[in-house]
């Protein structure tokens, strides 16, 4: 039997897939899931995220069709830690955060994956649309999912600091309508699943009822809508509620489509205005990592998930602290300080941190 | 690969025999029927009754109501006591029960009681003086386990029950973990409620019992039909009652020698295990059944010993688990006063009457790989 590997399952199809995958190329095969947070009895029985009972009982289910062992490691405290509080704080910073890539940078691929290895497994395996090839210098890189729709290597910029050789993504070469059909094929119940697509632990999206509910003392207060000269527009309902580039559910009628275009947490407003006022043509980012050899080469580079790549070259970098300011060959829109900026050489990850705030507005 | 498996508290295998002897019953018809074959079933569950409360050291008129389970039997105790009369009176329970019956605390303060908790030290030991210090009238039930279910602590139930009687406080004791870990003798005991759950010593899955005392009685938490002397509605699992009766008395068959057994097993087991891994726990009391054995090794996670050796075929428990089957560290071991250190690095391996010592020493093998795999140490 080929080594062991872990799964990290979380009842939908893709992960589903992946340890179908596996277990077809002969490894010996364990299906974790997680339990990351306790899900309010309403949403166990909605169950619309990946961490409810039912899409724990899924991949349960799949893991017996499969004939492969199941466990589910309560990660409940180190998630909390990890990824809820400073989710919560960034919004108190007036930052937009994202909570997934931290949780693939501490937890999936830090604290499962030596978890992993005191499993006796070689292997880490997820259901992540991405892929990781191995150069002919024996190079590990991590490379764009190769269904472009699904590809979620930004979210996983984080792994260019891990060992890439302990982690394996195989559904990474498929589309979602190949992994769909295969696991219809053999009688997957999960196969027409939905796709999680809010946070999974806020079912109901609303991240400042969240916040106000969950965390009173880091709610931010109401205070004023201000125009790009520091006009009074209106009032907004805490900072903690608006990103960067929202124009729905502002509550200010100026006669015109206003958009936010900062947020500052020092004098508590949220500044509105017009779509050119969330151009930039660079940004500063921090705990930036690196690993291609030239930083004087030209990138495509992403500042969020649903975006279109535009060239980008680094104009300093200092890797002993990660500071790194980054230009784009065009301007780009709502930069959103607590997003990621992942940098890209054709398929391949080459970098990626934390944007902390764009410059040179045009 | 053979699977090995110590996990008997959770689940002990089938009594031998088992199988062949419920293939070779009729099939029952309903007990409450007025035909012959009625009676017939109805005549099977009264002898199985009588068969059990004899093995059980109870009085003729004694009464054993079947139940699903242990669960079943111990909410059928604590729901007697929502009534008027009950309001503002004490219910004392240990801290180290069973969740079927810890999880009743807010019911019972719903109720208008109040709970009072009996400490129980890291060794198994409950403060007798205390414990008589709050007998009063004001009591309206004293429910302690006869075995702790995650340590085999065995809990002085004779005595606290007689402290009791004399001060006519109704006495339950939760004993599902007991049966076949002891000898047991409801007379003798002096208990009032005595729960239990034939899965654990070798029947079915799905059927316990309540016994009580003569003088003693229960409001139903099942109402329908007149069952169980009208004390649990709905048709007896007839299956499952005979194979609770089949498998106690096969249990009863053989206690002494088969618990004189598990003691040699027990201390061969520890023996090895000090030798091995000198750094692990043993959790016990002065008074433990030797088949549960609690091993703490601390700064490891239990979680990952118990998932290790469930990989490497051999069946044992970690602490609690959720509704996803999440594992957790074990409250009960956070409450006898343990860092939290030892209480996620503490597996039970709980075995019994096919366990032979090859099994024991193949278990300790695999213990230590796991635990070197995990440490990165070597003994």
């Amino acid at each position: 039997m080929r080594p062991r590997v872990v799964v990290a399952m979380s009842g939908g199809v893709d992960s589903s897939v992946a340890a179908l995958l596996m277990k077809e190329e002969g490894y010996d095969v364990v299906g974790v899931s997680l339990k990351l947070w306790e899900a309010p009895e309403e949403c166990q029985i909605k169950s619309k995220t990946c961490c409810s009972l039912t899409d724990v009982n899924d991949a349960r289910s799949v893991c017996d069709s499969l004939g492969i062992p199941f466990y589910v490691f309560d990660y409940t405290d180190h998630f909390r830690k990890a990824v809820i509080d400073p989710f919560v704080k960034e919004y108190h910073w007036g930052r937009t955060p994202n909570p997934c890539i931290q949780c693939n940078h501490d937890i999936k691929f830090d604290l499962l994956l030596k978890e992993t290895e005191k499993l006796g497994a070689k292997y880490l395996a997820t259901g992540h649309h991405a892929q990781i090839i191995c150069d002919a210098q024996g190079k590990y890189h991590l490379k764009k999912g190769h269904d472009s729709e699904k590809d979620q290597s930004y979210f996983l910029f984080g792994l260019l600091k891990k060992n890439l050789n302990q982690i394996l993504f195989p559904v990474g070469t498929y589309t979602k309508p190949e992994l769909r059909k295969k696991a219809k094929q053999v009688g997957l119940t999960v196969h027409d699943k939905s796709e999680s697509m809010e946070i999974c632990f806020i079912p109901s999206g609303d991240h400042a009822k969240f916040i106000a509910e969950e965390y009173p003392d880091l709610k931010r207060p109401v205070g004023n809508f201000v125009d790009q000269q520091g006009q009074v527009l209106g009032e907004h309902q805490g900072i903690d509620k608006y990103t960067i580039g929202q124009r729905k559910q502002l509550g200010v009628s100026t006669g015109r489509r206003m958009y936010v275009t900062q947020i500052r947490p020092d004098t508590n407003e949220v500044v509105l205005g017009d779509p050119k006022d969330l151009l930039s043509t660079s940004l500063k980012a921090k705990d930036f990592i690196f690993t291609h050899p030239n930083e004087k080469t030209t990138f495509t580079a992403k500042v969020r998930y649903r975006f279109k790549e535009v060239e980008a070259s680094i104009r300093s970098y200092n890797p002993k602290t990660g500071d790194v300011e980054i230009t784009f060959a065009e301007p780009v829109s709502a930069i959103t300080p607590g997003q990621a900026i992942v940098l890209y050489k054709g398929d391949i990850v080459v970098g990626g941190g934390w944007i902390e705030s764009s410059i040179s507005k045009i | 690969m053979k699977r090995l498996y110590f996990d008997y508290s959770a689940s002990a295998p089938p009594s031998p025999g088992l199988g062949a002897f419920l293939a070779s019953l009729e099939s029952f018809k309903n007990p409450s029927s007025l035909h012959q074959e009625g009676q017939k079933a109805r005549a099977f569950l009264e002898s199985t009754r009588k068969e059990m409360k004899d093995l059980l050291g109870a009085k003729p008129r004694d009464k054993l109501i079947f139940t699903s389970g242990g669960t079943e039997a111990n909410n059928l105790v604590f729901a007697s006591l929502w009534h008027q009369e009950c309001v503002g009176k004490k219910v004392i329970i240990s801290t180290v029960e069973h969740a079927s019956i810890l999880s009743l605390i807010p019911v019972i303060e719903s109720h208008g009681l109040i709970p009072v908790f009996l400490p129980v030290t890291a060794n198994g030991v409950i403060d007798l003086d205390y414990y008589q210090s709050l007998l009063d009238d004001a009591v309206a039930l004293v429910s302690v386990m006869l075995v702790n279910n995650e340590t085999g602590f065995i809990f002085p139930i004779k005595e606290m029950a007689r402290m009791a009687q004399e001060k006519n406080i109704p006495f339950h004791t939760d004993a599902t973990q007991a049966m076949g870990k002891l000898v047991f003798d409801f007379s003798d005991l002096c208990v009032d409620y005595v729960s239990w759950s034939a899965h654990k010593f070798g029947g079915l899955i799905g059927v316990g019992g309540l016994l009580v005392r003569e003088t003693c009685d229960v409001i139903p938490l099942l109402w329908g039909g007149p069952q169980e002397d009208a004390k649990r509605a709905g048709t007896e699992n007839m299956m499952g009652i005979a194979s609770a009766g089949y498998a106690l008395k096969n249990v009863c068959n053989n206690v002494d020698s088969e618990l004189e057994r598990q003691q040699k097993l027990r201390e061969f087991f520890l023996e090895q295990l000090a030798k091995k891994l000198p750094h692990c726990l043993v959790i016990q009391a002065e008074q433990n059944v030797p088949s549960i054995v609690s091993l703490a090794f601390p700064g490891v996670d239990g979680k990952l010993m118990a998932t290790n050796l469930d990989l490497e075929g051999v069946a044992v428990s970690f602490g609690s688990a959720c509704s996803s089957g999440a594992l957790n560290k074990s409250p009960v071991l956070s409450v006898l006063g343990f860092s939290d250190d030892i209480a996620q690095g503490t597996i039970r391996i709980s075995f019994g009457s096919e366990t032979t010592q090859a099994a024991m020493s193949t278990l300790l093998e695999k213990i230590t790989l796991v635990y070197q795999r995990i440490t990165g140490e070597v003994s």
